[in-house]
């Protein structure tokens, strides 16, 4: 499944097929995520939006192969994460993850920082480094490779772990609260990045967000409450109400 | 950027507590090295006494270990000297005193024929050698004359009488120079062993042939059966004083060994715990849990490896201090042995993976999801 190319499959073939997943916590008393089913298609840009404690952070674990489902599964492109038997190679691979507060190494520099998630790819050291520019070129810190992050700003630290996420070339990024130790003006550009990313190079993006600004550039908004999926709202505005 | 870069740049993030840590380490490696290497100084010096004027065989009395309180008859050296196989044929006699005003404890008294070529081996450097009418004349080794403040001409007093001091002589011989020679008579008369000496350093003809040396050594014992004749390397394996050295100088490395590993623990579980939602970041990222395990254990064998070579050069320096030391100088060389340096070096890289590999392993079995969440 890692050798299949953006453009190889159609459009409607669901690139993360989520299908009645549960999963609780402390033995059964604590249910995070009941009953919940939706697709992600490839190149989607997908929001998940809902209140804390809604299970967004749970589902957007799942997904990225970091935790299991007590029930349901999660299917990409067709095949159960369930049967996978290297979810590392697959994490390594097929996911790139965008956190809140960045997890950038301090005593690294921008460039450095991007290289960490290849070590589990293919690139000899030097294809590693030129690679890693590339990425920062991408997200507007050709200026940046030499700087740790103390010296960078929250903005431009955002954009280097974006870079990292994309090391490997990931069929999807999934983005936990981008934009949420961000300013506005910041966030913005993270956004915008996101936009282009998008845009350009047909990457999936499944962001989760409190922000109805993130939301607002989403393809579609997937809304969350109680552990059931509540709404679903694509971009022209079409509703369906789902649980309540 | 190579894993080891990303280890070496999480060292420095918290310098103080990594340079304690590699400060811990040193400190484990010095004491390692400083007492093997004067294990192993003092054990190839005592062999390096022998095999350097080419004996093959000591004779002694069954026992096993330098007999002090015991004696061979001078007749012996005769027997022996009359075998076939048998060249150069060396009695003495060997004891140890005190020079207490001087914190001079065990200081070796040798006791040779007037003919005996050790004193025609050892050079002078003031006075001249012992001979064979003199009485009450001792020659003191360089170091126990400086330790004593001695010079030829001077009067030492050695068994509560006075000796005159003829010669101060240098060997190659670490011991030699820190003892006192005199003739045997004074020395059996000192110790009342009339006609004896503690042993006999023998010769083979040829030298070193392993035949004519087995050969020698069984025509050797089967002149009384109570003496034994071990080749060299064997007798200074066996001796007491090597095998409490040895196993006195092992405690105590392990002793060290076990501190720096607590200490390496100590450090590397800290840092991990305050990592752990860094590495869980790293393991969603896609690397193995095996890759984590080794960024620990890098992290662990650079703190090793910086306390290694700060502990060797501390070492080495503790074996010249000892060296130079009046109490010990005539029992340490100023050397450091290569076998020191590597076992110094292992037990560091030792520590660091048993630092290392309860942090690394308790690590391993944590879901990165569960890292994640707990930062």
């Amino acid at each position: 499944m890692n050798d299949t190319k953006p453009d190889a499959l159609p459009r409607l073939v669901p690139l993360l097929d989520v299908r009645s997943i549960c999963r609780t916590y402390d033995d059964g008393t604590v249910r995070a995520l009941k009953d919940v089913s939706f697709s992600v298609f490839r190149g989607e840009y997908v929001a998940i939006m809902g209140p804390s404690g809604s299970g967004k952070s749970t589902l957007l674990n799942l997904l990225g192969a970091l935790d299991h489902p007590c029930r349901g599964e999660i299917c990409f492109e067709g095949q159960s994460l369930a049967t996978l038997r290297d979810l590392d190679r697959f994490r390594a691979r097929t996911i790139g993850f965008v956190f809140q507060s960045f997890h950038l190494l301090p005593t690294l520099t921008a460039l450095e920082n991007v290289q960490i998630p290849m070590f589990e790819g293919t690139l000899n050291r030097r294809a590693r480094v030129q690679k890693a520019e590339e990425l920062l070129c991408l997200v507007g810190l050709s200026h940046r490779l030499k700087h740790v992050p103390q010296k960078l700003s929250v903005g431009e630290r955002q954009r280097v772990a974006i870079a990292r996420a994309l090391a490997n070339d990931p069929l999807v990024l999934l983005a936990d609260e981008p934009t949420g130790n961000l300013d506005s003006r910041a966030g913005a550009g993270v956004l915008d990045l996101f936009d282009q990313l998008h845009r350009e190079r047909g990457v999936t993006l499944i962001v989760i967000t409190h922000g109805a600004e993130v939301a607002a550039r989403a393809e579609r908004t997937i809304w969350i409450r109680d552990g059931q999926i509540d709404l679903l709202q694509m971009s022209g505005g079409v509703v369906t109400r789902c649980a309540v | 950027m190579r894993s080891l870069t990303i280890a070496a740049k999480n060292l420095r993030r918290r310098p103080f507590r990594s340079l304690l840590t590699a400060a811990g380490l040193a400190a484990a490696v010095a004491a390692i090295v400083a007492l093997v290497g004067v294990a192993e100084s003092f054990e190839s010096s005592f062999l390096a006494l022998y095999t350097q004027q080419g004996t093959d065989l000591v004779v002694q009395r069954r026992g096993g270990a330098v007999q002090l309180s015991k004696g061979v008859s001078l007749k012996l050296g005769q027997q022996i000297r009359e075998l076939p196989g048998a060249g150069q044929v060396i009695g003495g006699l060997m004891d140890m005193v005190a020079f207490e005003s001087r914190d001079l404890f065990m200081v070796i008294v040798n006791g040779w024929e007037p003919d005996c070529p050790v004193l025609d081996r050892v050079k002078i450097q003031s006075g001249r050698r012992l001979q064979a009418e003199d009485k009450n004349c001792v020659m003191l080794g360089r170091i126990l004359a400086a330790n004593l403040g001695k010079q030829a001409g001077d009067t030492v007093e050695v068994y509560g009488q006075p000796f005159h001091v003829v010669g101060i002589f240098e060997s190659f011989s670490v011991y030699e120079n820190g003892a006192v020679f005199m003739l045997i008579d004074d020395l059996q008369r000192q110790m009342d062993r009339p006609g004896q000496v503690t042993g006999y350093v023998v010769q083979a003809n040829p030298p070193g042939d392993p035949d004519a040396v087995a050969a020698l050594q069984s025509r050797i014992e089967a002149l009384d059966p109570e003496i034994a004749a071990t080749p060299c390397a064997e007798f200074v394996g066996s001796l007491n004083q090597m095998r409490v050295t040895r196993v006195m100088s092992w405690v105590i490395s392990a002793v060290a060994c076990v501190m720096g590993a607590f200490g390496i623990l100590n450090t590397m579980a800290m840092s991990v715990f305050e990592r752990r939602t860094e590495i869980g970041a790293f393991r969603a990222m896609g690397w193995r849990t095996w890759r984590v395990v080794m960024l620990i254990v890098q992290e662990s064998l650079l703190l090793a490896g910086a306390g290694s070579v700060v502990g060797v050069a501390g070492g080495f320096l503790a074996i010249l201090a000892l060296a130079h030391w009046h109490v010990t100088s005539g029992l340490v060389q100023g050397d450091l042995p290569l076998r020191a340096v590597c076992e110094g070096i292992a037990m560091a890289a030792l520590m660091a993976i048993l630092g290392a590999a309860y942090p690394a392993l308790r690590f391993a079995r944590l879901a990165p999801v569960e890292a994640l969440r707990e930062g």
